[in-house]
C-alpha cells in the first residue's frame, strides 16, 4: 500500500489536499494508469475516514472547575526556605527514634545467652556436669543406706 | 489571545471554552491515561494565561495551543518511562482491545474503532501527533510543522510513515 516508486511522495500529500494544483492533476492522470497507487490511495482513503469517526474524548464536568482551582494554586506565592524546610526536624527525630529501638533490641546485654554461647564456654559445660554427676552419686547414697535400715 | 493578552478576561473565557474539546481529545490520544489527559490540558491553559504578557501572534493561536499541549504530553511520557510507573508498552498494550472469542463475531462500529485505537496509540509519538492534528483537527502541514517545532517536508513524512504503519497494524488487528 505504498504505491509506485515513482509517486510515493505524493501519496499523502494527495489525500491531505496538500499538492499544488498542476501537482494534483498530474497525479490523477498517473492515478488512471497505476493500480498501485490507487491500491495506495483507497487504503489511506479509508484509513482517514476511520480517523475522523473515532468517537471524540470529552472533558469531564468538573474540567473547568479543576482548571480554575489549579489556576488559582499556580498563582500562590512560593513558601519561604525556612518554611520549606519544616520537615527536616520531623526526620530528624524519626531517624533517631529509630535508632535508639535498634540499639534497644540489638545491643540489650542482660538477655539469656542463646544455645551457641552456650556450648561456647565448654569448660563451664562440664563443671556443670560434674556437679550433676555428684549429686546423684550422693542419692545414689542415701538410698543405699534408708534400704539397708529398712531391712 | 491578543485581546485576553491586553487583559481582557473574557476573551480568555471564550479561548477556553472554544478549545478545551479539541485540546482534550488530542491529549487523550497523546497519553494512554484520560485522567492525566485532562489534567495536561488545564495545565497547559495555566501556561498559557499565565504567560500572556509574553504572547506574540507570530502564528494561530491554534498551532500556539497545540504546539504547548504536544510538549506538554511528550515530557509526561518521557517521564512515565524514566520513572517506569507505567512503561510505554504497557500502557499501550492497555488501550488494546479484548481479544477473545467475541472477535470472531462480526465487527460492529465501536469494535473498529477500538481497533483503530489501539493502532494509533502504538504509533511513535510524533507521527501520532502530526496524525491527530491532521485527521481529527483538520490542520494543514504548515500549522502542523509549527505546532510541532519542525519543517513542512518532515510533516510529510511523520504522516507517510505513520499511515503506512497505521495500516499494517489495522491490518494485523483485523480478526482472521
Amino acid at each position: 500500500m505504498t504505491g509506485c516508486s515513482a509517486h510515493r511522495d505524493d501519496l499523502d500529500a494527495y489525500i491531505d489536499r496538500e499538492l499544488t494544483a498542476d501537482a494534483s492533476q498530474r497525479f490523477q492522470t498517473h492515478l488512471g494508469e497505476c493500480a498501485l497507487c490507487r491500491e495506495a490511495i483507497d487504503a489511506r482513503a479509508l484509513l482517514d475516514a476511520e480517523l475522523r469517526s473515532l468517537p471524540r474524548v470529552e472533558a469531564s464536568p468538573q474540567f473547568e472547575a479543576q482548571f480554575w482551582a489549579r489556576l488559582a494554586r499556580s498563582h500562590e506565592p512560593a513558601l519561604p526556605w525556612w518554611r520549606r524546610m519544616r520537615w527536616v526536624p520531623l526526620a530528624l527525630g524519626a531517624s533517631a527514634a529509630g535508632a535508639l529501638a535498634i540499639m534497644l533490641f540489638t545491643g540489650n546485654p542482660s538477655r539469656p545467652p542463646g544455645d551457641l554461647e552456650i556450648l561456647a564456654n565448654a569448660e563451664d559445660f562440664e563443671l556443670l556436669l560434674d556437679d550433676d554427676h555428684e549429686l546423684v552419686m550422693a542419692l545414689d547414697v542415701l538410698e543405699a543406706w534408708d534400704g539397708a535400715e529398712e531391712s | 489571545m491578543l485581546a485576553f493578552a491586553a487583559g481582557d478576561r473574557g476573551a480568555f473565557e471564550t479561548l477556553f471554552r472554544r478549545y478545551t474539546p479539541p485540546l482534550v481529545n488530542f491529549l487523550a490520544r497523546m497519553v494512554p491515561d484520560r485522567a492525566r489527559a485532562e489534567e495536561l490540558a488545564q495545565e497547559v491553559f495555566v501556561r498559557i494565561y499565565n504567560a500572556r504578557d509574553r504572547y506574540e501572534a507570530k502564528a494561530k493561536f491554534s498551532t500556539y495551543l497545540f504546539g504547548i499541549a504536544h510538549n506538554i504530553a511528550l515530557n509526561d511520557l518521557a517521564l512515565a518511562y524514566r520513572q517506569r510507573e507505567r512503561p510505554l508498552d504497557q500502557a499501550i498494550e492497555a488501550t488494546r482491545p479484548d481479544s477473545g472469542p467475541s472477535l470472531d463475531d462480526q465487527l460492529d462500529a465501536k469494535r473498529k474503532a477500538e481497533r483503530i485505537q489501539a493502532a494509533l496509540a502504538a504509533l511513535p509519538e510524533r507521527q501520532r501527533a502530526a496524525l491527530v492534528l491532521r485527521s481529527e483537527q483538520d490542520m494543514g502541514y504548515e500549522d502542523i510543522a509549527q505546532s510541532l517545532g519542525t519543517s513542512v517536508a518532515s510533516v510529510k513524512s511523520l504522516l507517510h510513515r505513520a499511515r503506512e504503519k497505521l495500516l499494517v497494524l489495522v491490518d494485523q488487528e483485523k480478526p482472521s
